[in-house]
């Protein structure tokens, strides 16, 4: 079994490509400048995995690295999980920054699927997975651009998903809510005690706990498609 | 491929029982409602069963042509595009000015247009 985890220098992406690893998968991994890091998790997972350096925010670089797969490199699982946040409020001049943010978050994420979801139909087998984030739902004075972006996302998965359900390719996006990653310790600008406090549940997730949820839809634990997960801080998702 | 064999891919494709329904004359989109992710199944399954290399746009080059501006352009084909029409549709029908309009094109999307494709493939 063949996995593609686009944004593997990630703390959710290394625990993703770990658990698909640890489960026999060959994995192919992208990273954006973390090259070392992205050696060394290759070479500590061995099973022939893979880090191609690609910079989501590079449509060109994006449609390159798409345009060079064939048939033989078809994966049966794609994760899309790399993204940038950018907190700031959504008044002003926010073109560049922006397109900027849903070209990482977006766009890059949804060209990627429509190219794997191509490869994948003949197959007709393949799971897709977007990391998106409850950002989507919950919206916060600023995050206009990157809660925006994932829910585009969201949606775009939705209506793939009704094009590639017959050919038994299965998506599931997975909305986290805070994860402790140096994601949420950069958000959070030593806070962290605070903003725990303000949770309901007054936890944040682990990185296995997304790792977990991608791994049990593509074991086929979760029997599902088209859905959005939100993985909570005890904020309940109607 | 026989005209039974693609007929009967073309059948269970659109769960149409009875393969026998299926005049191979007739259009698959505008007499049996093809529907774009039937056509879509039914190139792979062709694909599959032919053991020819060919993607959905090669069997049914139109769609992709008329969105292409070399191609056709402000709802007309342009001097291109006939020629590559003419090209697609060689040794079927000689296509008449009448049938460069997306319907008349699609009526020519039947079983025996298919067969004639997979042929010169």
């Amino acid at each position: 079994m063949k996995a593609l985890v686009i944004g593997g220098s990630s703390a959710i992406g290394e625990g993703i490509i770990r658990q698909l690893a640890a489960e026999g998968h060959q994995v192919t991994f992208t990273y954006n400048s973390n090259a070392s890091k992205a050696e060394a998790l290759c070479q500590d997972i061995g099973n022939d995995s893979r880090a191609v350096q690609l910079n989501l925010a590079d449509p060109a670089a994006v449609d390159a690295f798409l345009a060079a797969l064939t048939a033989n490199d078809t994966p049966d699982v794609l994760v899309n999980v790399a993204g940038v946040t950018h907190d700031a409020l959504s008044v002003g001049s926010i073109g560049s920054a922006l397109s900027q943010v849903h070209t990482i978050n977006y766009l890059s994420p949804a060209t990627i699927c429509a190219r794997i979801a191509e490869l994948m139909m003949p197959k007709r087998q393949g799971a897709i997975i977007n990391i998106t984030s409850i950002a989507s739902r919950f919206p916060r004075a600023g995050n206009a651009a990157y809660g925006s972006a994932k829910a585009a996302l969201e949606r775009f998965t939705a209506s793939l998903t009704l094009e590639v359900a017959r050919f038994k390719v299965r998506t599931l996006c997975i909305a986290p809510a805070f994860v402790d990653t140096p994601m949420f310790r950069e958000f959070a600008k030593g806070q962290d005690k605070e903003i725990i406090r303000s949770l309901p549940l007054r936890e944040i997730l682990a990185v296995d706990d997304v790792a977990n949820t991608v791994m049990a839809f593509v074991r086929g634990d979760i029997k599902t498609t088209g859905i959005t997960l939100a993985l909570t801080n005890g904020q309940p998702v109607l | 491929m026989k005209t039974q064999e693609i007929a009967l891919i073309a059948a269970n494709v659109m769960y149409i029982d009875d393969v026998n329904e299926i005049d191979v004359s007739r259009s698959l989109f505008n007499d049996y409602s093809m529907s774009s992710l039937d056509f879509v199944d039914f190139a792979f399954e062709l694909k599959s069963t032919s053991g020819k290399d060919f993607s959905p746009d090669q069997l049914w080059p139109v769609n992709t042509m008329m969105s292409n501006p070399e191609f056709y352009s402000s709802g007309k084909w342009t001097d291109a595009g006939k020629t590559e029409l003419v090209r697609v549709f060689a040794g079927y029908t000689e296509l008449q000015d009448g049938q460069l309009n997306s319907e008349a094109l699609h009526n020519l999307f039947s079983v025996n247009y298919i067969q004639h494709r997979l042929a010169a493939m």
